[in-house]
């Protein structure tokens, strides 16, 4: 006997609250993993090693790929610089409009960009595989917090290393921008120079830095998060982190907005 | 006296557990629905059952990895959900396990493995560590492995190593769970061996989850048969296998024939 279908309108309100409590779930868990992530601070601030390794690992090793995107995004900005302004601007406002859309927004939002598609992801399949394989279980078994040993370091590490990261990125981007406007757009080094200072201030690397430290955490937590409730076998650690890679890259967004409605 | 000075020693008498009343959903299915059982300090249980009855589930619950919808488990007459997350972890500390996958840690050699539990909760120099992983590898039949990586272990090294960890603290309590599963009959001897004879020399209480009968009549001094969520017959590895109840001697006897019903 085939059951009669209920009505779509209870079938959509269904869903909807099904979607609403499931997200109200996982905000719920990624507030309280924050907060256990905070309260194993000064725990971890004893064993600094953990954290260390994690600063080189989420750090460093990202240095060399900030570098070769912040590289091209300053060369790319020159150069569009140098042709919008053909004719129309002084040479100098090449070096403003790259110092300027270089600290305020290029380097830390497409640092965080690339950082979060190698670190969000790298987190997130790493804890994910240690959940599923029962490693993470393995730890609290052997009486090693899990929160403490896998989540903070990282989460702790990405807030750290990103600034130091965005910092290197603004300057290696203008350094990127100058060689293409010198070469290609034919400014000589002092104009290009001038420019960037002319309309520089200590705010915009202020604003830079909170960006950097914003991007940070929601680089790592999202890794940390979604691979720390990994369910299931190898699909549901693809599925992780597909989730950390595009949360990641979405809020970083988001985020970006609002700090620029709020401090620019 | 701790667990860990325990460990030189080796003369541990294990813990009692108490099982009371355990109830266990897990996506809306009744897992565990009034689970009852009470293993003395010293004991090796076996709790048996069909693949998916909720033994691994049970176990679980003996150490925090789960939490009960309804009931309560004692340790030494403690409630387990009753402890802070500083009791809880020097609860643990008394603990070792074995998992079914043996959940080594794939980005640590064996050594590290071993000696992971004793680098963070023991005050061991590195050499006093040292020594205690080629112990406890020595225990298992594995010295000198410990450079070696998880990838380049078999199912039955991988099985032991597990075993080595679960021992590095000197437990008073250790609990496998499907210690033989996917090894061939020889090492699935192998590793029964070890089994018994470090819980003898432990002189731990033991919790063998298993469908392996074998393992059952060589290593337990008691069996419990979960069936249907319940603690469904108890007795010496003898009466259980001699029992006259259509269930047990169906599990018993792997027949598809009878009261059980295999799930196709």
């Amino acid at each position: 006997m085939k059951l009669p279908r209920e009505p779509a309108l209870i079938r959509i309100v269904e869903y909807a609250g099904d979607r609403f409590i499931r997200l109200s779930t996982a905000v719920g868990q990624l507030v309280l993993l924050t907060f256990e992530m905070i309260g194993r601070l000064p725990q971890l601030l004893r064993t600094p090693r953990i954290l260390l390794a994690q600063m080189d690992a989420i750090g460093l090793r990202s240095l060399p790929l900030v570098i070769f995107a912040s590289l091209f995004t300053g060369a790319v900005s020159a150069a569009q610089a140098g042709y919008q302004m053909q004719g129309y601007a002084p040479p100098s406002l090449v070096g403003a409009a790259v110092g300027k859309a270089v600290i305020l927004e290029l380097a830390p939002v497409l640092a965080a960009l690339v950082v979060a598609g190698r670190v969000s992801t790298s987190i997130a399949a790493e804890l994910g595989t240690m959940r599923v394989t029962e490693q993470i279980d393995a730890l609290e078994t052997m009486a090693i917090d899990p929160v403490w040993f896998l989540a903070s370091p990282r989460f702790f590490a990405g807030l750290l290393m990103m600034p130091l990261l965005v910092i290197i990125a603004s300057f290696v981007a203008i350094m990127g921008g100058y060689a293409v406007a010198h070469l290609g757009v034919g400014v000589s080094t002092a104009t290009f120079f001038n420019g960037v200072k002319m309309f520089f201030e200590a705010y915009d690397v202020l604003v830079n830095q909170i960006k950097a430290f914003i991007f940070g955490g929601v680089v790592s937590l999202s890794g940390v998060f979604f691979g720390y409730r990994t369910r299931g076998g190898a699909e549901g650690v693809g599925q992780s982190t597909i989730n950390a890679i595009v949360t990641a890259s979405v809020l970083i967004l988001v985020f970006d907005y609002i700090i620029a409605e709020v401090m620019i | 006296m701790s667990s860990t000075d325990r460990a030189c020693d080796e003369n541990g008498v294990g813990c009692s557990i108490t099982i009371e009343g355990l109830r266990k959903s897990l996506g809306g299915q009744p897992v565990l629905r009034d689970v009852n059982l009470r293993i003395p300090p010293g004991e090796t249980i076996g709790i048996v059952g069909r693949s998916g009855c909720g033994k691994s589930v049970l176990l679980k619950h003996l150490i925090g990895l789960m939490w009960p919808d309804a009931g309560r488990v004692l340790i030494d007459g403690r409630d387990l959900g009753e402890m802070d997350r500083e009791e809880l972890y020097r609860t643990r500390h008394r603990f070792g396990m074995l998992f079914q996958s043996a959940a080594l840690f794939d980005s640590m050699n064996v050594g590290e493995n071993i000696a992971l539990g004793l680098v963070y909760n023991t005050d061991r120099t590195p050499e006093e560590i040292h020594d205690r992983v080629a112990y406890c590898l020595g225990q298992v039949g594995l010295s000198g492995l410990e450079t070696k990586m998880p990838s380049e272990l078999s199912g039955g090294m991988k099985k032991r190593v597990g075993l080595a960890r679960a021992i590095a603290l000197g437990p008073e309590v250790m609990l496998f769970d499907e210690p033989t599963t996917g090894l061939d009959p020889i090492m699935s001897a192998v590793i029964d061996e070890v089994i018994a004879e470090l819980v003898e020399k432990l002189q731990t209480t033991a919790v063998v989850v298993t469908h392996d009968m074998r393992t059952v009549t060589t290593i337990c001094h008691r069996v419990a048969f979960l069936h249907r969520g319940v603690i469904f017959a108890e007795g010496t590895p003898e009466e259980i296998t001699h029992s006259e109840d259509p269930v047990v001697a169906q599990f018993i006897s792997g027949s598809a024939d009878g009261p059980i019903k295999p799930r196709r």
